[in-house]
């Protein structure tokens, strides 16, 4: 499974190849996989990560990637948690 | 004691009086737009004899309470035709808190006249504003410190605000000098110039901070709010590293960058637009990532940005500026956006409005789709105030009529900023029924919609956007544009409760009265009752909240979702009512 990934800022060291924050992960198999597991190809913990979008869509890690989808992630230095919960879609 | 310098510009004297009493702890936002609703005719010209200007810092200016510098500046819009406040940081409002002085108000028929007032602690008067009437921003503001000292800081107008164009801005001095602060919203520099007053001149040398009444108190709460602000992730690496601009990356994938001229949700070549880029660049070519626009700023959201030889281009490329000049026209050149940030800064107009003309020209064929050296030239039609600078020196709207363009994104006039309301639609809502126009700060839904601070709501869908974007646009008013607080401190003051309580108790402690949180969020509600109050005078209805139909009508891509938050919603927001009568 091959899926296109788009990294924001300080994200971007944990994939120098990528250009503009942006490249290409392959997983084994045909997928689908949950978007964490797209995040640990790219050895990116669950903590350095607060917005994840799927195909523009705002998404949880458990969220399915598939093949072909686009997947940007970007780190809680523009967003935080707060005592309410962020809604996600998570299929 | 805290004065108002009253200048009539018609008489040519500038005279202080004592602030009155049921004003005595208003500021900034709240203290403007009592004063235009107090002492403007809502139907009056807004570039007639009869509008006034009215600068005022906020409650916590010239204090130690961080990023507390921010100045509003309000009239009769010439854009919107209802209430205007736009605000700015820069040196300005810090200064006139030292001085004492809670808001200058400028009235009269200048009869051709022009004119630089100049403020010290020694007192006001009325300079000769001839010298200096007719040059750009950047030049003036070092003619003016040349005449009057390395130090003072200034507000001024630009060949946009002398010439009446209805886009054009008020500038303020940030702590290099540079003019690159701005009120920019609505054409409050035309209302400067129509008073004839080029520029204020501030020397608040050998004058005090000012004074807090319970010394203790406010330090213990200033202490609170300083923690807060470097503890939130937002505010202490996010702006601070990256700047506003880290948003443009973010907005693009939840598929809500306005591109070209609102027909698209996505750009590109966003990537070199982005924050990232953009820091960059700051990196590489000894520009600065990272930079206050005020004294006492901690945030530091600015940046200092220069070309490729190292050489000073602009100050202050942000997001807005970014989006507006950038995606909006389908222009993937950073370094030419930073050179129109300039120009727009230097000539005096508002960056997002000035995006939202040059969409709107590239889709009436005026210029290619792009063509940023096209937009660069023609920024120098508006600077000599041409046939066509008049064009697209008015706004959007205008643009629209002169170049037969129907696909306006505006509201009451007002170009909408970077956010496209179909895709993040509580932000929709406040560009709907802000007093002010499409106004994205006036009730940033975005942070909530997106960013998951203080809640979240669904950005797609229509449910629960309206009461969202009313209890912000009345914290946004009392918490923030009546206190002189930049607004970037929403970001830890609505995920912290000791955060968004440390300021009541900061102006509780200046002005040694008792003022809580509920207090606040109460005057913010009594601002914006007293501006729709003001706007209805003016002639605004309802129909005037509204998006403009092409919104509900065009599926927006990548989500293909129109508008649809029902009429009736957005009127409860406003709360339609008879005119408030204002004691």
């Amino acid at each position: 499974m091959r899926v296109t990934v788009k990294l924001g800022s300080i994200l971007r060291a944990k994939a120098p190849a990528f250009v503009g924050g942006e490249g290409i992960v392959e997983l084994p198999g045909e997928g689908p996989f949950a978007v964490s597991d797209v995040m640990a190809a790219l050895d990116i913990r669950p903590e350095e990560v607060n917005v994840i979008y799927r195909n523009h869509v705002l998404v949880a890690p458990v969220a399915r990637a598939r093949d072909g989808d686009r997947v940007a992630l970007f780190p809680p230095i523009f967003i935080h948690f707060s005592q309410f919960y962020l809604e996600r879609k998570t299929d | 004691m805290a004065k108002i310098l009253r200048v009539d510009v018609g008489a040519g004297t500038a005279a202080f009086e004592e602030v009155p009493a049921d004003l005595a702890v208003l500021g900034g936002r709240a203290l403007t737009s009592t004063l235009v609703a107090r002492e403007v005719d809502p139907k009056a010209d807004a570039l007639g004899p009869d509008n006034k200007i009215v600068f005022a810092p906020g409650l916590l200016a010239g204090t130690t309470a961080p990023n507390s510098g921010r100045i509003s500046v309000g009239c009769k819009s010439p854009l919107t035709g209802g209430i205007k406040e736009a605000n700015s940081g820069g040196q300005a409002a810090g200064r006139l808190g030292r001085l004492g002085i809670a808001a200058i108000i400028v009235q009269g028929d200048p009869k051709g006249k022009t004119y630089v007032l100049h403020v010290s602690k020694d007192g006001a008067r009325m300079d000769d504003g001839a010298p200096f009437w007719g040059k750009g921003n950047y030049d003036a503001a070092a003619a003016l410190r040349a005449a009057y000292g390395p130090k003072v800081a200034t507000i001024q107008v630009g060949p946009a605000g002398e010439h009446g164009m209805r886009n054009s801005s008020v500038a303020t001095t940030d702590p290099e000098g540079n003019p690159a602060r701005h009120a920019g919203r609505g054409g409050v520099g035309a209302v400067m110039g129509a008073r004839g007053l080029k520029a204020i001149v501030i020397d608040d040398a050998g004058s005090d901070r000012a004074p807090i009444k319970d010394v203790d108190r406010f330090e213990k709460a200033r202490k609170t709010l300083v923690e807060g602000v470097k503890s939130h992730p937002v505010t202490s690496q996010g702006l601070t590293n990256f700047g506003t601009a880290i948003l443009v990356n973010i907005i693009n994938e939840a598929g809500a960058l306005p591109t070209h001229n609102f027909h698209d949700g996505r750009f590109d070549k966003a990537e070199a637009i982005s924050g990232e880029t953009l820091h960059q660049n700051c990196e590489d070519r000894g520009g600065k990532r990272s930079h206050g626009c005020m004294t006492g700023c901690i945030v530091h959201c600015s940046n200092v940005y220069n070309d490729k030889e190292g050489t000073y281009v602009s100050s202050g490329v942000e997001y807005e500026t970014i989006w507006a000049l950038g995606a909006n026209c389908d222009n993937d050149d950073i370094d030419a956006i930073a050179r129109l940030d300039y120009l727009c800064d230097d000539i005096g107009v508002d960056t997002i409005e000035m995006g939202g003309t040059f969409g709107v020209a590239m889709d009436g064929g005026l210029l290619g789709w792009g063509d940023a050296a096209r937009m660069i030239e023609l920024m120098e039609e508006v600077r000599n105030d041409t046939d066509l600078g008049k064009k697209i020196g008015n706004g959007a709207g205008h643009a629209g009529k002169a170049f037969g363009v129907t696909h306006v994104p505006t509201v009451k006039n007002q170009s909408m900023p970077a956010y496209d309301p179909r895709g993040i639609k509580g932000i929709g809502v406040t560009y709907a029924t802000s007093t002010m126009g499409a106004d994205h700060t006036a009730g940033y839904a975005v942070a909530t919609n997106v960013l998951g601070v203080g809640g979240s709501v669904d950005p797609l869908v229509a449910e629960g956007q309206c009461g969202l974007s009313q209890n912000l646009q009345e914290a946004t008013a009392g918490f923030f544009d009546s206190t002189g607080l930049c607004l970037f401190l929403a970001f830890p003051c609505l995920d912290q409760p000791d955060s968004l309580a440390a300021i009541p108790e900061l102006v509780s402690a200046k002005y040694g009265v008792e003022i809580s949180v509920a207090d606040m969020a109460a005057a913010g509600a009594k601002v914006l009752e007293v501006e729709r109050g003001f706007n209805r005078g003016a002639g605004l209805t309802e129909v005037d909240d509204r998006l403009p139909e092409f919104f509900s009508k065009e599926p927006l891509p990548p989500h293909n979702v129109v508008w649809d938050v029902a009429a009736s919603e957005l009127d409860k927001v406003c709360a339609w009512s008879p005119v408030v009568e204002l004691g």
